[in-house]
């Protein structure tokens, strides 16, 4: 894991033009947020599963500050986390989006290598499809592992949130691969609506 | 939100501008592109944009600018604060609630995610809520209500918020300078403990 920047945040004041150094991306609470929900992770074998990839360096996870999605770059093969930059502990949602990370990353290692956009639109946006569901799946195990813990309802609450309690209640139902992309259609649809 | 993507200049100019060296991937001009949409409330600064489309999800980040100068929106009240001593801000009665919408969706106060409800089918959890939740939220929301005290130059906001799947009418105080403050708020109901839909609140 790595904390690269850890400045104030503050970017470029008026009295000089913002050049892109003075803005300090990384999270000054970056550490404490990765540790505390890799705590709760290693909670489950699956989620310890997932985790040798950072304790053994085979992937790094930057935790940067601001609103936007948390997620695996393949193209960077690096987990970039996204927080506020005064959270001090991990939310339900930055641990689902962990463990949603871990696992595409663990796909991408395994030799499952994103296809190039620019050759095969269509290609890419099936297998990015494929990839997020399996991925939500392995949050689902992760979240189903975790049942009898003291996390359990802020995860399943996060999930809500997130609009996959619908893949949740299939998963854990053990409906089919096809029913659960059911859910994962309409959930994304939902999500995406309006952008 | 009206979104105007910029011209390749001004996105290369933004990109420059705020690119971090030690996350140069992130900020990659071939792959990026920046848009801009107007604030209500400020006087010749925008809302800036940033999208790295190379990988799914894109990654997203936003500013404050005025085309020159950046400030990076981390979630935080900071930015807004800094850029609003500035004296870019001018709220008034519409105004002020733009405002509110726009800090509450940038901003987590006290490890909380919280929602301001301008309006209830504008709510960003709507989707994931089941019919009957969706119902309860819709009946009991009111519109957001302002009042001016000329004396202290400040605003007072009656308003719904929405944080840990309660749904709370709170008021809410807004000075000359943009601090926001809650000064008390109320539960009007447990949407998501109403919400047998979901099926896996157990």
């Amino acid at each position: 894991m790595t904390d690269k920047e850890t400045s104030s945040g503050l970017g470029g004041t008026f009295g000089a033009k913002t050049k892109g150094s003075q803005i300090g991306y990384g999270h000054p609470h970056g550490k404490a947020l990765f540790d505390s929900a890799a705590e709760i992770i290693r909670e489950c074998p699956t989620g310890q599963k997932y985790l040798k990839l950072v304790d053994f360096k085979k992937v790094p996870v930057h935790v940067i500050k601001g609103n936007g999605q948390s997620g695996f770059s393949p193209e960077l093969m690096t987990i970039y986390m996204q927080a506020p930059g005064n959270m001090t502990k991990a939310s339900g949602s930055f641990i689902l989006y962990l463990i949603k990370g871990l696992s595409e990353a663990a796909q991408e290692l395994a030799g499952f290598r994103t296809p190039d956009p620019r050759k095969d639109i269509m290609a890419y946006a099936s297998f990015i499809h494929g990839r997020n569901l399996d991925s939500i799946t392995e949050v689902c195990k992760v979240v189903k592992e975790l049942t009898n813990t003291g996390h359990f309802q802020d995860l399943v609450d996060s999930l809500t949130e997130m609009g996959l309690s619908g893949v949740y209640k299939a998963y854990i139902e053990g409906k089919s691969r096809e029913e659960l992309y059911e859910k994962y259609a309409s959930a994304y649809d939902a999500t995406t609506r309006g952008r | 939100m009206n979104w105007q993507r910029l011209d390749r200049e001004n996105t290369l100019k933004t990109i420059d501008s705020v690119k971090s060296a030690s996350e140069a991937g992130l900020f990659s001009p071939t792959t990026s592109e920046v848009q801009r949409a107007r604030l209500s409330f400020y006087e010749a600064i925008d809302l800036y944009k940033l999208t790295n489309f190379a990988s799914l999800p894109s990654f997203t980040f936003e500013y404050l600018g005025d085309g020159t100068f950046f400030q990076h929106l981390d979630g935080t009240e900071i930015p807004i604060y800094t850029i609003n001593d500035k004296g870019r801000l001018t709220l008034n009665d519409r105004s002020v609630v733009d405002y509110l919408d726009f800090f509450y969706s940038h901003v987590m106060l006290d490890d909380e995610e919280t929602y301001f409800i301008h309006s209830a089918r504008d709510m960003p959890l709507l989707d994931s809520l089941d019919e009957e939740s969706v119902d309860v939220i819709t009946k009991n929301h009111k519109p957001p209500t302002v009042q001016y005290d000329a004396g202290f130059d400040k605003f007072t906001i009656e308003a719904d918020l929405y944080s840990d799947g309660l749904l709370i009418r709170a008021t809410l105080e807004v000075t000359a300078s943009g601090r926001v403050s809650v000064l008390n708020r109320r539960m009007i109901v447990n949407a998501l403990a109403l919400s047998p839909g979901s099926g896996i609140m157990v």
